[in-house]
């Protein structure tokens, strides 16, 4: 830390210029939603605006995507070191840009960067950033190579010194299926940049560009004094963590289990995350370069450990990560990345148990959470087994779409040491979430919402209960052209319980169905509305497919869909009755479940405790479990649950 | 390394504290009600590891065999002690100190 800088730096002014900043990049977020028609952007909230020094490192990254932010920075360092020369760098250039392999984690989330100069010196840059679902390239699903992927950039010159070239513009839209959609996405990044920069420069004009500079170097110096201070108060160790998921084996079309191992080292004011150990490079899109997975990494940072510290570049300078070359989390080029984020989630996941048992053994309760990315059998991703969110073909108007919805940000949050995890409370990779507008998406896609409320049984069972996901049933209308990524089922939870907590309830799989005399019910006003009922509706839909198959989706076929949940903590034993009473009167938590997992009985209507019996039936269960389970120690091999259901 | 409501002692500080408990594998088509929609059987299992001495459930792993064929429970922390603590913790303690201890909070 400089201390002359900060000598340089009034601390009155200094706090009215990070305020400033920080509105700044919330009114260049803001543009981003008001100028887009994406529903990805605008309901979503896939997107981010940023500040960046004039060496590229982080200033301050608004609300809006974490890892777009860690994405842009690497995106402005990439410009920098490629162009300065030829094209070159100059006042009102505007750079696009979406290469996994440069920046970011798939050609989905496409950023475009500007310079900002002062006095024909460059002394900062903004970026924007939003997840564009079509890039022209095979849809969603079907790619085994970088290059199916479609449109794909290092850097490439969208605006020259002020004025749009129609050129490029043409080129980076008439490759895609929805030019309009993704011109207007463009424009809107253009416009964020815009606005970004006008009132950056509105500020140097303030406070003049030597006060900007040192404020900008002292909050960056600032947040690495706060990340070290905050991990030097943390116990030194090592914890580990082993998150699963499943993608797609190309040979075969069956579910291909993999795996992340997470090994993370505090010592004194640094940090390391080893992930050696995880699973190899995948042949389908489930993999992740290595900018890609720090930018999951930055989401675990910034929202777990770090949360209360300015977020840019300084935070990050303690932390290090080593990945080896040819895991499915720095794969080689030219593996494909589509699935990327989904999978990068397990990421994200295996370092947030690292984190949070640090910070317990720290005594620091109230940032403790159990896992954010929970989940059933099928989960709340895209490659989670059966059909996934991604959207292809015409809608009800003959529009071609390749568009996904994003009602995933209805997860639910891992329970705390203390309380409840938050249900549909959003999703960790962004603080600004938004779920799909239903009337929005009714009028632009044809599909036709029959039910969306929070999934019974689905928050992860503990003494504390992780949040609810949302469920959705969706009717397919107005087309016979409707396809939607699917992927084998594979029973594999995501997420993970706390110290007793299980990693997910038992909400559900994604389901499509096809139904029985639907029309004729619909013209009764009778349709679908709960999870536990879509099946009696029709024929679960569960094909094998030839490998990365798109599945097609007939008009009034249903899809049911759960999202992810919070994880939980705790023993489930020891969760208090009268919480068990108030989640089966609430939804929560069903009186079958209440018995099985928390061994709480109830009877009557409404719902009252039966103390006897439920001090009677915990006592049978811990009876149990002592009797089916087998000493780990010694090399003996662990005891089995009998499968009986009854009275567990 | 003791459970904090029983004080059985799972093991020294210096040790997986999970090789002094207890672990029952649940197949998970057992666990859920439901199986998965195409009958595939489901490629994961619950590891519940508990307390020998009261039964409480203190951790729960998800294994796929697949994977690893050694369930080998995953040794999820590991705090840096100095040698004075591990020395301390690899001695059993007095009960009563220990209960005066959890009683002080």
């Amino acid at each position: 830390m400089n201390l002359q800088s900060h000598r340089e730096v009034d601390p009155v002014l200094f706090e009215m210029y990070v305020h400033r900043l920080v509105s700044l990049s919330e009114e260049g977020r803001i543009a981003l939603q008001k100028v887009c028609a994406s529903p990805i952007v605008v309901q979503g909230g896939e997107c981010m605006s940023a500040f960046y020094a004039a060496d590229g490192t982080t200033i301050h990254t608004a609300s809006g995507h974490l890892r777009f932010a860690a994405g842009c920075e690497d995106a402005v360092k990439a410009v920098l070191a490629a162009y300065s020369e030829n094209p070159g760098i100059y006042d009102g250039d505007q750079f696009y840009l979406n290469d996994p392999y440069v920046a970011s984690m798939h050609v989905y989330d496409q950023m475009v960067v500007k310079p900002i100069f002062h006095d024909s010196r460059l002394v900062a840059w903004t970026a924007s950033m939003t997840h564009t679902a079509d890039t022209g390239g095979i849809l969603r699903g079907g790619s085994t190579e970088i290059f199916h992927e479609g449109v794909r950039s290092s850097g490439i010159k969208l605006v020259e010194r002020g004025v749009l070239r129609k050129d490029i513009f043409n080129i980076l839209t008439e490759q895609c299926r929805d030019p309009n959609y993704v011109g207007l996405d463009l424009k809107s990044r253009i416009a964020a940049n815009n606005v970004c920069a006008r009132g950056f420069l509105r500020l140097v004009e303030k406070y003049g560009i030597e006060f900007i500079k040192a404020a900008n170097r002292k909050l960056i110096a600032d947040s690495e004094a706060m990340a070290r201070a905050r991990l030097k108060s943390l116990p030194d160790g090592v914890w580990c963590s082993v998150v699963h998921a499943s993608v797609t084996n190309v040979r075969n079309g069956e579910a291909k289990p993999i795996r992340v191992v997470c090994t993370m080292t505090k010592r004194a004011d640094a940090i390391t995350f080893d992930f050696d150990g995880s699973s190899g490079q995948n042949e389908d899109a489930g993999n992740l370069t290595l900018v890609g997975s720090w930018g999951q990494l930055f989401v675990a940072l910034s929202s777990q450990l770090f949360w209360n510290i300015p977020w840019n570049g300084g935070m990050a300078k303690p932390v290090s990560m080593s990945i080896p070359r040819g895991t499915f989390l720095n794969c080689r080029y030219p593996a494909a990345c589509g699935d990327a984020p989904a999978l990068g989630g397990s990421l994200t996941a295996a370092a947030s148990e690292c984190i949070a048992k640090m910070l317990y053994a720290a005594g620091l309760e109230e940032d403790v959470n159990a896992s954010w990315y929970g989940s059933g059998g099928a989960g709340e991703s895209s490659n989670n087994g059966g059909p996934g969110f991604f959207y292809g073909g015409h809608n009800q108007h003959g529009v071609p779409v390749g568009q996904g919805l994003y009602d995933m940000h209805g997860s639910g949050f891992g329970a705390a040491p203390y309380r409840d995890g938050v249900s549909t409370g959003g999703h960790m990779n962004n603080p600004s979430v938004g779920i799909s507008d239903i009337e929005n998406i009714e009028l632009q896609y044809p599909l036709v919402y029959l039910s969306r409320n929070h999934l019974i049984d689905s928050g992860g069972f503990g003494k504390y209960r992780g949040g609810q996901g949302l469920q959705r049933i969706i009717m397919v209308y107005g087309t016979d052209d409707l396809t939607v990524n699917y992927s084998p089922y594979h029973g594999i939870p995501g997420g993970w319980g706390l110290f007793g907590g299980y990693p997910m309830g038992v909400g559900g799989h994604k389901l499509v169905v096809g139904p029985r005399d639907l029309k004729d019910k619909l013209r009764e006003s009778r349709y679908p509305v709960a999870y536990s009922d879509v099946r009696n509706w029709g024929n679960v839909i569960a094909p094998k497919l030839p490998p990365l198959q798109r599945l097609k989706i007939p008009e009034f076929f249903l899809m049911a869909d759960p999202v992810g949940v919070g994880s939980g903590y705790g023993d489930p034993l020891d969760r208090a009755p009268e919480l068990v009473l108030r989640d089966i009167v609430n939804f929560a938590v069903s009186a079958q479940w209440a018995a099985k997992v928390h061994g709480v009985v109830v009877t009557g209507d409404p719902p009252r405790l039966c103390e006897k019996e439920t001090e009677e039936l915990r006592a049978a269960i811990r009876a149990r479990r002592l009797k089916e389970a087998r000493a780990v120690g010694g090399g003996t091999a662990p005891g089995r649950a009998n499968p009986d259901k009854s009275g567990r | 390394m003791r459970c904090c409501k029983c004080a059985h002692v799972f093991g020294p500080a210096s040790e997986n504290y999970k090789q002094g408990a207890v672990c029952r594998v649940v197949e998970l088509d057992h666990w859920l009600d439901f199986p998965l929609p195409n009958g595939a059987p489901f490629l994961a299992q619950f590891h519940e590891y508990f307390c020998p001495g009261c039964a409480t459930q203190i951790a729960v792993e998800t294994h796929c065999p697949v994977l690893e064929a050694q369930a080998e429970p995953v040794w999820d922390i590991r705090l840096d002690l100095d040698e004075g603590a591990l020395e301390a913790s690899d001695q059993s303690l007095d009960e009563a100190a220990f209960g005066e201890r959890m009683a002080a909070g």
